[in-house]
């Protein structure tokens, strides 16, 4: 691996911040760390650039062993949350203010200066000062500062959290664009889970301190491994069962409060070490469950079995909608009185015409559920 | 540099030069040579009826002084935060000229402005045939603290007046409040902190006053402050003088911890706050005409004494042509037998002090700030609040202290001059600090680390990020450093000798001795320099307010969501707010 980090531990006082993780990042590689605010990730960041010291665990940088050395001498560039512009320095100043340090130059300060510029789009501004250029502005001279000393890796802190929603999702395909343009190695620290995928070769999702899950977007978000990941990235409807035996096409689980008493999840579909008479936690996207019609006739009885595994039917009280344009979502009090939040694609809403209150059958494929072991209170 | 060094050596500079020379005034005030503690000085000045007599009267003129600025503030309040008129911005500047201008100039003019022969009894005896007697009494000795406390008791109810949203008096009386009602249920009681904090600063500083009561006190009149002098520079009576130094560093940090108490208290948040709307001043009305009369007579109030010195300086008082002849005797390189000194030489002085003010706090204050802002570690707090000290405690008491450690104690091999430039250095340290403070403490800590991670190490990214940033502050604190040991008499009678003065002291000897026109010339001198130091303050400190807000402006706008995570940005108080208004 291009950057390697092994059980780096962080404490501050009491608590662990950063507790015993291990990742790497391959070169020309976008990783994202993604979490809620508190996670750990902003201190991951932080010994990486050396602006703490990691009470255990190693960073190696292209072979170069980073623990101790100071934030100068790493080769690793920092995008501030807040951007942190020098304010009593133009554009320009600040674009060429890391060229100061360089050791060696093949190419002089005006030159990369101007190119890099050229490839935030800043031309014409070189002049102003930071209190004078709008937040994307400001956000585009952080970028270029930090590639301008050409650091071996480039860290984003939130980088798109100061803009508003527009801006945020046009900036982080330039961050896109620009890293595969100049083949950075990025490390993307996010609590957006829609601005990780988006942007992520791959993600690294945490929760107090711990790495929960490593991989794709897609596979992180269609496979979660923990509860914690499913419910941070958006799935929150959950059912509970219990299992009953494992047969020959997957595990039996019988559950509550449905119209399906008991379904066959595939083994694809669990994330747990399961036992006869265990509870579970059924998870699933809330795209993946398909309402029916009013009045109309199921595609399907329930238990029937199609290639997406065993399809469960199941009823809830519709408490509101909200029509977003490409799609809708549905607000529901699901069997067991949890909450579910289901969308529906925009074209199918003209025949969904169940009112406020009043039940909606829904059915979903087991195949595309994920079981847990079941933990009450949590996530 | 090692963040144990940026705080352990300010840390230490206190400890030595305040807080070690003030233990050895305790411990004077204390020693009984075994014979038990009614043997002790402190113990037999508390028993010494005198004593009772100089307290009751020194917090007599206090309460009378603070009621006196109460009255004399409050209308100057709310006709600045209700009325718009032309030249306010200057009127609102003015309430902050007390703060420079040092105190025996005004004593002096005083002396002149009220004097059997002075302008005020002129007119008194041209329209009723009849003159007053102001001077060496208690009134007059109240009305010079007012003229200082007025402006201080104005500027913290203003701040409020100006912080209350008009929408909640608005509200009030869309909900059925009358007008009176308004202002006793909404107005007032917002406006009381600013008022009761105000109050409690004057009295404070009427309590610990010095020159003011030296000079226009006489004989008859003494408070503590002055009768700690009196017993040790004049009657050479250290140990009576310790126990009186012990007693009025009690009461000074005790009152000080009473304001602080009562600020923490009343600190009231106003989100959102709307500009007052402001009726024009000159529109005739009953209530219009009687704010010109105040502002006037406010103006004769102020200009007068500052004038009378002017026009004494150049010998306009006894309606003689004017000349400079007072100031060919202050620049001609005379030895006065009075000062013991050329008055050229105690300009010298007092500008040499100054400078060596200035080099010894910014360093200092700049490594405690820096410190104090980039760790949070253990005692911080305290820290801070032992530095903030010398604010709280009596300057007499303390300039004691330090004559003893540098005439026959710990540093007796030192020279008096360097004694009183550390003691104004110890002086001028809180003010250094509190305009520094909040300036590194609202540095972005991603700047220079940005700067770290471009490249620069820890000394590069101070130089290029972190003190071009502070610049403005340094030189804030500076100008305040070096105004306050012009201006500083109390610490510096007690270290003087002959043969080195320094301006003010100069100016005390010279109308000690009824020499008005030397007096006022020199006089004159220190007010134009402080003058100076004012207005370069004045504009400096409002730009750097500008800048300030438009740094969180501008970071308000790229910082929505997230300013939650930073804990949020203090409010940007200007410089000028040392006092804690």
């Amino acid at each position: 691996m291009y950057l390697e980090c092994n059980g780096l531990v962080k404490r501050f006082g009491e608590t662990t911040a950063v507790d015993n993780i291990s990742f790497g990042i391959e070169r020309g590689e976008l990783v994202s760390l993604l979490g809620p605010s508190g996670c750990g990730k902003t201190t991951t960041l932080r010994l990486l650039a050396g602006f703490e010291a990691a009470d255990v665990g190693d960073m190696y940088l292209d072979g170069r062993r980073l623990n101790g050395l100071p934030p100068e001498k790493r080769g690793v560039g920092v995008v501030f949350q807040h951007f942190a512009l020098f304010p009593h320095m133009t554009v320009w100043q600040n674009i060429a203010y890391g060229l100061r340090f360089r050791r060696r130059s093949d190419r002089s300060d005006g030159e990369i200066v101007r190119e890099l510029i050229r490839i935030v789009g800043l031309e014409g501004l070189e002049q102003r000062k930071p209190g004078q250029l709008s937040a994307g502005q400001q956000q585009r001279v952080a970028i270029a500062r930090s590639l301008a000393p050409g650091p071996d890796l480039l860290l984003l802190d939130e980088p798109l959290s100061a803009l508003d929603a527009r801006l945020r999702q046009h900036l982080r395909m330039e961050i896109r664009r620009i890293q595969r343009m100049l083949g950075l190695t990025l490390l993307y620290v996010t609590h957006d889970q829609e601005e990780a995928m988006a942007i992520s070769d791959r993600m690294i999702v945490m929760n107090a301190g711990r790495i929960e899950q490593m991989g794709e977007p897609w596979q992180v978000y269609h496979r979660p491994k923990t509860p914690f990941v499913a419910a941070f990235l958006g799935q929150t409807n959950r059912l509970r069962g219990t299992v009953e035996r494992l047969d020959g096409t997957g595990w039996v689980i019988a559950l509550e409060g449905t119209d399906t008493p008991r379904a066959v999840f595939p083994a694809k579909a669990v994330q747990a070490a399961l036992k006869p008479g265990m509870a579970v936690d059924v998870v699933v996207p809330g795209e993946r469950v398909m309402p029916e019609a009013q009045g109309s006739e199921g595609q399907g009885a329930a238990g029937a079995s199609s290639a997406h595994g065993q399809t469960v039917v199941l009823a809830g009280l519709l408490q509101e909608t909200e029509f977003l344009g490409s799609y809708a979502r549905l607000y529901m009090t699901g069997p067991q009185g949890r909450p579910w939040t289901i969308r529906v694609p925009s074209l199918q809403m003209p025949w969904f015409n169940a009112r406020i209150g009043q039940s909606v059958v829904c059915r979903f494929a087991t195949d595309d559920a994920v079981v847990f072991e079941a933990h009450d209170g949590g996530a | 540099m090692s963040g144990a060094l940026l705080v352990g050596l300010p840390t230490l500079f206190l400890l030595l030069f305040f807080y070690y020379p003030l233990g050895q005034v305790f411990v004077e005030a204390f020693r009984s040579d075994g014979a038990g503690f009614q043997a002790s000085p402190l113990w037999q000045t508390l028993s010494d009826a005198y004593f009772w007599d100089l307290l009751q009267f020194t917090a007599l003129q206090a309460l009378y002084s603070t009621l006196a600025s109460v009255a004399l503030g409050l209308p100057l309040a709310f006709i600045l935060a209700n009325y718009r008129f032309p030249l306010q911005g200057l009127v609102r500047s003015l309430t902050l000229v007390p703060f420079v201008l040092p105190s025996v100039t005004v004593a002096l003019g005083f002396i002149l402005f009220y004097g059997r022969q002075g302008p005020l009894n002129q007119v008194l005896d041209m329209l009723f045939g009849q003159r007053v007697q102001v001077l060496y009494s208690l009134t007059a000795i109240v009305l010079a603290h007012a003229f200082y406390n007025a402006p201080v008791v104005a500027r913290a109810v203003y701040a409020s007046w100006e912080r209350l949203d008009p929408s909640c008096e608005e509200s009030a009386r869309s909900l059925g409040a009358g007008r009176w009602a308004v202002f006793r249920h909404v107005t007032l009681p917002l406006l009381f902190p600013g008022l009761v904090t105000g109050s409690l600063l004057a009295f404070i500083f009427s309590f610990m006053s010095f020159p003011i009561v030296l000079s226009l006190g006489g004989a008859r009149f003494s408070t503590l402050e002055v009768e700690v002098y009196t017993q040790v520079r004049v009657l050479l009576n250290y140990p009576m003088g310790a126990a009186l130094a012990l007693i009025q560093t009690a009461f000074s940090l005790l009152l000080s911890y009473v304001y602080l108490l009562i600020e923490q208290r009343f600190t009231l948040e106003i989100p959102g706050v709307r500009e007052r709307p402001r009726t024009p001043l000159f529109r005739f009305a009953p209530g219009n005409v009687a704010a010109v009369v105040y502002l006037l007579l406010l103006a004769v109030f102020y200009f007068g004494p500052v004038i009378s010195v002017w026009l004494d300086s150049v010998g306009g008082r006894g309606g003689g042509p004017w000349n400079f002849a007072a100031y060919h005797t202050i620049f001609a390189r005379e030895h006065s037998a009075l000062i013991g000194d050329t008055p050229l030489e105690a300009i010298g002085n007092s500008l040499r002090f100054a400078l060596g003010t200035v080099l010894v706090t910014l360093p200092l204050g700049t490594a405690l700030a820096i410190g104090l802002s980039r760790r949070r570690f253990w005692g911080r707090r305290f820290l801070e609040t032992l530095a903030l000290a010398p604010l709280a405690v009596s300057s007499i008491a303390f300039g004691f202290g330090m004559l003893r450690t540098f005439r026959t104690g710990l540093f007796a091999g030192f020279s008096s001059e360097t004694a009183i430039v550390l003691a104004h250095s110890v002086l001028a340290f809180p003010f250094v600090l509190r305009v520094l403070r909040p300036l590194f403490e609202r540095l972005d800590r991603s700047l220079r680390e940005a700067a770290r991670s471009l490249g620069a190490s820890g000394w590069r990214a101070f130089f290029d990020v972190e003190l071009p940033l502070a610049a403005g502050g340094l030189l804030v604190a500076a100008i305040f450093a070096f105004s306050l040991s012009i201006a500083e008499m109390s610490a510096a009678i007690m270290l003087a000798e002959p043969g080195l003065m320094t301006m003010p002291l100069t100016v005390y000897h010279l109308l000690s001795a009824r020499n008005f026109g030397s007096a006022s010339a020199m006089a004159v001198v220190l007010m134009v320099i402080t003058g100076i130091a004012f207005v370069v303050l004045e504009r400096l400190g409002e730009r750097l307010a500008k800048r300030t807000r438009a740094m969180q402006a501008s970071d308000d706008s790229a910082a929505t969501a997230a300013s939650d995570a930073a804990g949020g940005s203090e409010k940007g108080a200007p410089p000028f707010d040392v006092f804690g208004m």
